[in-house]
């Protein structure tokens, strides 16, 4: 794959994260500005609640599927500026791929775990 | 009564030593052994550089201190060099300008060390071959025969000039950060030249020229950092040319643009005479052709 495409989603996945990160953050942090107390957002019904709603859970899924792609690129760029040879720069882009999708798996599995636990949760 | 100054006068200011001041250069044998530092002594005239001050100590001190020069004007770009620390010429840096006792001297950072202040610079000729720094058409028997000029407005010949005064004396590579760490990066002096490429609209090789530094240690590595547009001795903007590279790529890659190449001017139109108009008067010298 050319370098371009990779960069261009990484800068695509990090302007996404600026809109999508501001949301999260205004959701958890500033919710007392539409009414709700900060300790009711944070409570563990109210994490249950949210983590048993489809809307919640792809939005979230989106999130770190971006946040994933734009850290894993990053990470692969500073070690790239290392001096290794062209076939550890190779295994390395792979590494970092497979930790990024072992992580993004396991959210998933959060994700769907939660949902699956409706009945129990609400 | 003011009195005018004769040029005599101006000769005696200017070979009047104003202070003394000492060059402590890294000195490297080539043999592998570690550098040392040594002190030279120069006393300073008016208008003295860097370089002449070399020129001093090789003269009158030390015979066996090595560096680069030819110009002695900032257009050949042999005399880069790491003068108190930051990257310069050494033929463009005065004396009296630094204003400091002891003036540090050392080989330019990021390119092997030949001897005292000479770096091997093969690396950064190689990557400017790499980014094919010359005109490519289809038109190759006009390239090499030339029957008229290629149109180009000041407008577009303006866009890219700045990068065409570069003189390859390898500061900005020198002054990369990347470039420190990574010593395959294509480095801002060849980025600045395949701008140069891009943006000139008598090149026909846009799409060829969006593929060369297309790769892990091309110009995605740049941090925009901006340290070669800082020390570029002759006002060129290495960093810009880089973030153009990128932005060219990206159009040609993601929205498939192309690059207008411009043709030939017409043939000039042959004139014709109107009726009326009185001969010239007669020569009045010989024509030499
Ligand atoms: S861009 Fe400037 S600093 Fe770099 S090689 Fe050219 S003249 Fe020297
Ligand atoms: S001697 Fe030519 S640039 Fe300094």
């Amino acid at each position: 794959m050319k370098e371009s495409r990779g960069w261009f989603l990484f800068m695509i996945a990090g302007l996404l994260l600026f809109v999508l990160l501001g949301a999260h953050l205004i959701g958890m942090h500033l919710s007392s500005l539409f009414g709700i107390s900060y300790e009711k957002t944070l409570s563990f019904s109210h994490v249950a609640e949210r983590s048993a709603n489809v809307a919640f859970t792809i939005f979230y899924l989106i999130l770190l599927a971006l946040a994933l792609f734009h850290g894993s690129y990053g990470v692969r760029a500073i070690l790239l500026e290392l001096p290794w040879s062209q076939g550890r720069e190779r295994i390395i882009t792979w590494i970092v791929a497979g930790i990024g999708l072992l992580f993004f798996g396991y959210g998933v599995w959060a994700a769907l775990a939660a949902l699956g636990q409706k009945g129990v949760f609400v | 009564m003011s009195r005018t100054r004769s040029l005599s006068d101006i000769d005696i200011q200017m070979d009047k030593v104003i202070r003394e001041v000492t060059f402590r250069i890294l000195r490297y044998n080539g043999t592998g052994e570690p550098p040392t530092e040594r002190d030279y002594t120069v006393p300073v005239k008016r208008g003295m550089t860097v370089l002449d001050g070399l020129l001093y100590i090789k003269e009158n001190l030390d015979g066996s201190v090595s560096f680069r020069y030819s110009c002695r004007m900032g257009v050949c770009g042999s005399c880069g060099m790491i003068i108190n620390g930051k990257p310069a010429l050494a033929c463009q840096t005065q004396i009296l300008d630094l204003d400091r006792d002891v003036i540090t001297l050392r080989p330019m950072d990021n390119y092997p060390n030949i001897k005292d202040l000479v770096p091997d610079l093969t690396n950064l000729f190689e990557k400017h071959r790499r980014i094919k720094p010359y005109i490519i058409r289809p038109d190759r028997q006009e390239l090499d025969h030339p029957t008229r000029e290629y149109a180009q407005s000041p407008e577009e010949l303006e866009a890219f000039l700045q990068f065409t005064y570069c003189i390859k004396c390898g500061l900005c590579l020198s002054a990369c950060p990347t470039v420190a760490t990574d010593p395959q990066f294509i480095g801002p002096q060849a980025l600045g030249q395949l701008a140069r490429y891009m943006i000139d609209n008598r090149d026909a090789n846009f799409d060829e020229r969006c593929d060369l530094v297309d790769d892990v240690h091309g110009v995605w590595r740049c941090h925009f950092a901006g340290a070669c547009t800082e020390v570029c001795p002759k006002g060129v903007d290495p960093a810009l040319g880089a973030q153009l590279v990128k932005h060219y790529i990206l159009k040609h890659h993601w929205f498939g643009m192309k690059k207008k190449v411009t043709q030939l001017i017409p043939e000039t139109v042959s004139g014709t005479r109107r009726e009326g108009i009185p001969e010239p008067p007669p020569r009045t010298v010989e024509s030499t052709t």
